[in-house]
């Protein structure tokens, strides 16, 4: 799982520019300032790297890098 | 398809012929051809015949009615890219009840921009038809400013719906000059502003873009993945393909800026024709670049990818052709085309293969955006004042719209002649329209004339700014009191120190200097949502000026600086 999260925050830093240090509470829009093509990228990475897409629902859920890390977690159930 | 055939085909979209039964008899009949559309919920692409598409209209229709939707009745509806909204659209059109799109909450991440979007019109209406999780934020706007609204859920208006192929039309059939749809557009957040289109300019329209892209339906395949809240996903691709029955290819927005390579695979797979894409968008495409996932991809099939919404760059389009050549995409497959929603959707676009010419004024560049579809006039009026500078596009026909439906009244908005005032600048060059920007935006230094998204573009291009929001303000000599005109730029940044902040606006300056030959008086740094759009995603310049005016407006650093 631990790789997982190090996948997510590799892909965070590699659509964000000037951030450097990723904390799981911080919001992805207020804190991070990702708009939503940045954020859009960000599910985008997600979903190539394991084969799975996310529904829109879900992504909806999805506010925080810790919310973020959770939805990675059962990455399986939305497999292609 | 010869002219001749294609003008045969869409005889009846012009008055003398018109005849609805004639649309619905087309789509009755028409089993082969359909729309492909990638639904969220079973994660793939279902094709429903055009065929099928009419029946359940016709049950959702008659739904419809006993919720009380009558002729005339104006309907907000939810625009999000699925079947649902595809048959209820047309079940409204069957009513002869006028549905006007606003975004799903699916299409912003952001709940403030969302709420944003859909506030002010909310009170104009007392009907919206959309899903269970936009009540909450719906309700919250109805109770805020005390109006009572009527909701049908998308999902209680399926469930248990009939299933029988009953031909009988519940409603009364529109008429050529009845109200098809309302587009809001552009206008401030706190005035958004409808655009009224009818049939008549709906089918002409159509009509125009048919020919010119000499559409045939049996073997042309559209792609789609544009918001149906915009004109240009909803007309250019949605209603072209629903009213000639033509094959479309139909992605989600969301999906789309996930998985663009996904988008790409599927113009191999469907040999996808035709598609649109905005300036940025190409430029997002290229930036996530990856040969990887591009593996197997061909683009060999297309033969238009219209270019439009806001204004388009040489360099972007020759980027992306030198990138998907090796891909089999073909020269003079991208198209920059000229349109807004007053004239329905098209203005002028180019035949198949006939890409674009650059026009130069000044030493800089423009790409030709296409002829003057069939149907459409544009009169050009020149300022004699100001030399070589284009002038002010008027247009006429029966695609333009001569009505804006703003805080729920009607309002006429072509003159005695019939023209509308587009506001834009631009010229022609061998009967291809040239455009070079909005009046509105336009200046004059040294007696030259520029646009405020030519250095917009320039600083954002440049990937020197942390966020991809710039706006340019040029203050005429009466507001800076000094005799001059000046430029502002206002750019919005996540954090910035006073340090950096100079820094960077060295670069920038440095820059504007080299491409452009004009020196940049102020930079102001401010924080994240501070540039102000309207609702169609324009930037509002006239309340940005007046905000810097009055002193509102002021550089924002980082605690630490």
């Amino acid at each position: 799982m631990n790789d997982r999260i190090e996948k997510v925050n590799e892909f965070l830093l590699s659509v964000m520019k000037n951030k450097k240090v990723i904390v799981p509470e911080q919001n992805l829009v207020e804190d991070l300032n990702l708009n939503s093509i940045q954020i859009m990228e960000l599910v985008g990475k997600i979903e190539n790297e394991y084969d799975v897409i996310l529904p829109m629902q879900k992504l909806q859920t999805i506010k925080t890098v810790s919310d973020l890390y959770k939805a990675i977690q059962n990455l399986e159930e939305f497999s292609l | 398809m010869t002219d001749q055939e294609s003008k045969q085909f869409v005889e009846y979209f012009l008055e003398p012929s018109f005849d609805f039964t004639h649309i619905l008899t087309n789509l009755k009949t028409c089993q082969s051809r359909g729309i492909h559309i990638y639904e969220d919920q079973v994660n793939k692409i279902v094709y429903y015949p055009y065929s099928d598409i009419y029946y359940r209209a016709i049950n959702c229709a008659k739904k419809l009615d006993e919720y009380g939707i009558k002729k005339g009745t104006y309907v907000l509806l939810s625009a999000q890219t699925d079947i649902q909204f595809i048959i209820v659209w047309l079940a409204l059109i069957l009513l002869g009840a006028i549905p006007s799109t606003l975004p799903p909450r699916s299409a912003f991440f952001s709940r403030d921009i969302y709420i944003n979007r859909i506030r002010e019109i909310i009170p104009w209406f007392t009907t919206y038809i959309c899903y269970n999780n936009e009540v909450p934020y719906i309700e919250a706007i109805c109770e805020e400013r005390n109006h009572k609204l009527d909701m049908i859920i998308m999902h209680n208006l399926f469930d248990g719906i009939s299933e029988d192929r009953d031909e009988s039309v519940p409603g009364n059939l529109p008429l050529y000059d009845d109200t098809a749809f309302v587009q809001f557009t552009s206008g401030s957040m706190s005035t958004p502003k409808g655009v009224v289109i009818t049939f008549r300019n709906l089918l002409n329209n159509i009509r125009g873009i048919f020919i010119r892209l000499k559409l045939h339906p049996e073997f042309t395949h559209v792609g789609h993945w544009l918001p149906l809240y915009h004109d240009m996903g909803l007309v250019g691709s949605f209603l072209l393909s629903l009213f000639t029955q033509t094959a479309i290819i139909m992605i989600s927005p969301v999906f789309f800026m996930k998985r663009m390579f996904d988008f790409m695979r599927m113009i191999s797979t469907y040999k996808i024709d035709m598609c649109c894409m905005t300036n940025s968008v190409l430029e997002i495409i290229l930036h996530r670049y990856n040969e990887k996932r591009l593996e197997g991809v061909s683009l060999e099939s297309l033969k238009w990818i219209g270019v439009g919404a806001e204004p388009v760059n040489i360099t972007t389009l020759e980027r992306f052709l030198a990138t998907f050549k090796k891909y089999g995409l073909k020269e003079n497959v991208l198209s920059p085309c000229y349109g807004l929603a007053e004239s329905t959707l098209a203005v002028s676009i180019s035949k198949l293969f006939e890409g674009y010419s650059v026009s130069t004024i000044n030493e800089r560049s423009f790409p030709t955006v296409g002829t003057v579809i069939e149907g459409t006039e544009v009169k050009i009026e020149y300022d004699e004042a100001v030399e070589g500078a284009g002038g002010v596009i008027k247009i006429k026909g029966d695609s333009v719209s001569a009505h804006s439906l703003v805080k729920g009244k009607k309002i006429k908005k072509t003159d005695e002649e019939g023209y509308y005032n587009t506001l834009d600048v631009g010229y022609f060059m061998d009967e291809k329209l040239v455009i070079l920007g909005r009046a509105d935006t336009m200046f004059i230094m040294n007696g030259e004339n520029f646009f405020s998204h030519e250095i917009e573009s320039l600083l954002i291009d440049s990937r020197l700014l942390q966020r991809p929001n710039a706006v340019c303000i040029p203050l005429n000599p009466s507001d800076t009191g000094t005799g001059n005109t000046e430029l502002i730029v206002i750019y919005e940044v996540n954090s910035i120190t006073q340090e950096e902040k100079i820094q960077l606006d060295e670069k920038l300056t440095s820059l504007v200097i080299k491409n452009i030959g004009l020196l940049i008086d102020k930079f102001i740094a401010v924080k994240r949502g501070s540039i102000l759009y309207t609702t169609s995603g324009k930037i509002q310049y006239n309340t940005m000026r007046n905000l810097y005016l009055k002193g509102d407006i002021s550089d924002t650093y980082a605690e630490n600086s």
